[in-house]
């Protein structure tokens, strides 16, 4: 009975930003990225995320990117100095390029969780920080683990094959049952577990965000995750035989110039609907399963909008050299927005709540931590 | 409302506790029209959407000038001008600029790094893909000769290696100045003449280090890519790739343009009929035709994406040389 006390009401999310406004931050900030060699990019990315960020509103106050540009740089200015060395190792000598791409893997991890803190920490929304726990020991479980079974189950595999390719006068031709039962099996297996590990890994970051002092949540069941795998393959496979079909009826029909041409786009096709449709249901699944304390969000974007939103966006980016980016990324700002919503019993009172505490923990770690490399 | 006196003492509201000085309290940049942030020294933040007024307080009470960034995107002439410097620039830039770089870069990279990346490469290929020459030995020490007598400059370990991959007539340079010819391309060929030039275009490969000059503009070619898409999210991946490698077959294309120049200066200043050039690579052409089952439907449009420029074009060259003497 409490509960219908106070009803559960619907805020929106909303996108102010206009393609006409973007475009000029977006072609000033080329300009100056160019002109200065590159290193106006740092405050370049900040002003974009800064005009993203800002313009998308839910109930009526807009999202904040907080970041120094100049930590932003000196990140950007490490990721290269990373870059060169791995590349002039595996120049010099082919173990040290082994050994740099070794050092490289193993620091992923620790690089992606940095970034997420990175991320989190200078977002806020009514002056509340996002804020990100960074646990590294879970992040190098999480890929650790599977690498190492996939290395070892790998490893039995190319060992078992060799050593049926070792006995004189064997050809890859003469199989060997229990060789290439493993050979076929443990690829399969990855591909069946990888929706759970992908499952894990929504979750591993979902529940490390915080905002202010309340804690987001994330829970799906692994059944949603399968469903949107099969149908994406359905559509894949089912896409890419009517095109076939479709090809050697033009072919047939003596229309094989029309193939060769519209072929190389068309072939295309299936993959960007079966694309689009995975990372559509993929988005809808992760937000609409978070949750920060007593408020939860849906997100309900459409697979034939956004497949449209995707090939328009394309045509328009190709025929005018690129200078349409800003265009079509406001229009897909707009859309993802107008299909969020937070839903919340009392936001004001959530919003005093969050807000409490909001400076403690927050400075400890900076220096070392505070910085985002992508590589 | 945020209040501001004659004298630049400013408050959230009339009767705030919270004053400062318009001088004192921090103001977010402008992006655009979205919401700006005054944030006062004792803490309390106001939030507003009224940007014109804001800059207007600040012309009021700040000498320093700032918010250049935004200046310019609401400068047009300023936008306009960018988006000709931006096309111009990195249409010219890709062009001419990363291909005149590279070779000065290729030229500063030791050259003990081409002896390792070539060993390395032809040692795979060994494994995998090549197979000894079925050509007879005595067919095998004359192409050798042919080989050792052509002129080269650089100081890089020539050597030719002949092998065999069935049907794919074929020649290639590595970076250590190993040189493929394969049994098929041999066996195409009317005589040693035009194996022999063939042999020098390779040659022309090494002696400009294309590999390495391709390795950089390579390089040269993503930071570009990076630099003006920024942050595209993957979905519009394709869009970066359909001109990069329209813009990588340009620049295959410019160093095959400048092996065949070296070996057509070669053959002039040893006085050599350049038509052979011409003959074998029409017949390497034909051959390739044949091999192709529906003809030439839309092969003129997969010009731009080949490595090596169009056949007629590259003959050309090496017959007018001898008609115009």
């Amino acid at each position: 009975m409490d509960d219908a006390a106070q009803p559960r009401k619907d805020y929106p999310f909303e996108f102010t930003g206009n393609a006409g406004e973007y475009f000029r931050i977006w072609i000033v900030n080329i300009l100056l990225t160019i002109v200065t060699l590159g290193i106006y990019s740092a405050w370049a990315k900040v002003r974009t995320n800064q005009y993203f960020y800002g313009n998308t509103l839910v109930d009526g106050s807009a999202f904040e990117y907080t970041a120094d540009p100049v930590q932003i740089l000196k990140g950007r200015l490490l990721a290269v100095a990373i870059l060169i060395a791995y590349h002039v190792s595996g120049f010099m000598s082919a173990t040290g390029g082994l050994i740099g791409a070794a050092i490289l893997m193993l620091s992923l991890p620790a690089l992606m969780v940095m970034a997420l803190r990175f991320r989190m920490r200078y977002t806020s929304w009514r002056n509340i920080k996002f804020g990100f726990q960074p646990d590294f020991k879970s992040a190098y479980l999480l890929f650790g683990v599977p690498l190492l079974v996939l290395l070892t189950l790998s490893g039995i595999a190319f060992f078992l094959v060799f050593k049926t390719l070792a006995v004189p006068g064997a050809t890859p031709e003469d199989p060997n049952t229990a060789a290439f039962f493993w050979l076929f099996a443990v690829p399969l297996l990855f591909a069946l577990a990888f929706p759970v590990w992908q499952k894990m890994y929504y979750q591993f970051v979902a529940n490390r965000v915080q905002f202010g002092s309340a804690a987001f949540g994330f829970v799906a069941t692994i059944t949603q995750f399968y469903f949107i795998y099969i149908i994406a393959a359905v559509i894949l496979v089912g896409g890419a035989a009517l095109i076939a079909g479709l090809a050697t009826a033009f072919a047939a029909i003596g229309l094989a110039a029309v193939e060769a041409v519209v072929g190389i786009f068309v072939v295309t096709l299936p993959m960007v609907v079966a694309g689009a449709y995975f990372q559509t249901r993929l988005t809808n699944i992760i937000y609409s399963n978070l949750k920060l304390g007593a408020v939860d969000f849906s997100c309900r974007l459409k697979v034939g909008r956004m497949v449209y939103l995707y090939l328009t966006n394309s045509i328009a980016i190709v025929l005018s050299l690129g200078l349409m980016i800003p265009w079509a990324k406001v229009r897909m700002a707009k859309y993802r927005a107008e299909t969020m919503t937070l839903r919340a019993d009392d936001l004001a009172g959530f919003q005093a709540a969050a807000a409490v505490d909001v400076s403690a923990g927050g400075e400890e770690i900076a220096g070392m931590l505070d910085i985002e490399i992508g590589i | 409302m945020l209040h501001v006196d004659q004298s630049g003492q400013a408050s959230i509201d009339a009767n705030s506790a919270a004053t400062d000085h318009f001088k004192q309290i921090d103001i977010s940049a402008r992006i655009g029209n979205s919401a700006r942030y005054l944030t006062f020294s004792a803490g309390p933040r106001f939030e507003t959407l009224e940007n014109d007024a804001v800059d207007a307080l600040c012309r009021q009470w700040l000498t320093k000038k700032y918010g250049l960034a935004d200046r310019l995107e609401r400068n047009m002439k300023v936008v306009f001008a960018a988006i000709v410097v931006v096309l111009v620039g990195s249409f010219t830039f890709l062009k001419y600029g990363i291909p005149a770089l590279s070779k000065p870069i290729a030229a500063a990279i030791p050259v003990s790094i081409d002896q390792r990346l070539g060993s390395d490469t032809i040692k795979a290929l060994d494994k995998r893909f090549l197979k000894p020459s079925t050509l007879s030995a005595q067919r095998q020490k004359a192409l050798h000769k042919v080989f050792a007598e052509l002129p080269k400059y650089s100081n890089h370990a020539y050597q030719l290696l002949l092998r065999n991959t069935g049907k794919m007539a074929n020649a290639f340079a590595l970076p250590n100045g190993t040189i493929v010819m394969t049994d098929a391309l041999v066996r195409l060929a009317d005589n040693d003449a035009q194996l022999g030039s063939i042999m020098l275009h390779e040659i022309g490969h090494v002696e400009h280090r294309h590999s390495m000059q391709m390795i950089v503009r390579q390089g040269g070619l993503s930071l570009v890519l990076l630099m003006i898409t920024g942050d595209v999210n993957a979905a519009s991946n394709i869009i970066i790739m359909l001109p990069g490698w329209l813009i990588q077959a340009s620049y295959s294309q410019s160093l095959e343009w400048e092996a065949d120049t070296y070996a057509l200066e070669a053959m002039q200043k040893r006085k050599l009929d350049t038509n052979v050039f011409a003959n074998i690579m029409l017949k390497l052409e034909t051959q390739a035709n044949a091999k192709k089952k529906d003809g030439n439907a839309g092969s003129q449009m997969f010009d731009y994406l080949s490595t090596h420029p169009p056949t007629g074009k590259r003959t050309e060259r090496f017959r007018t040389v001898e008609t115009g003497e």
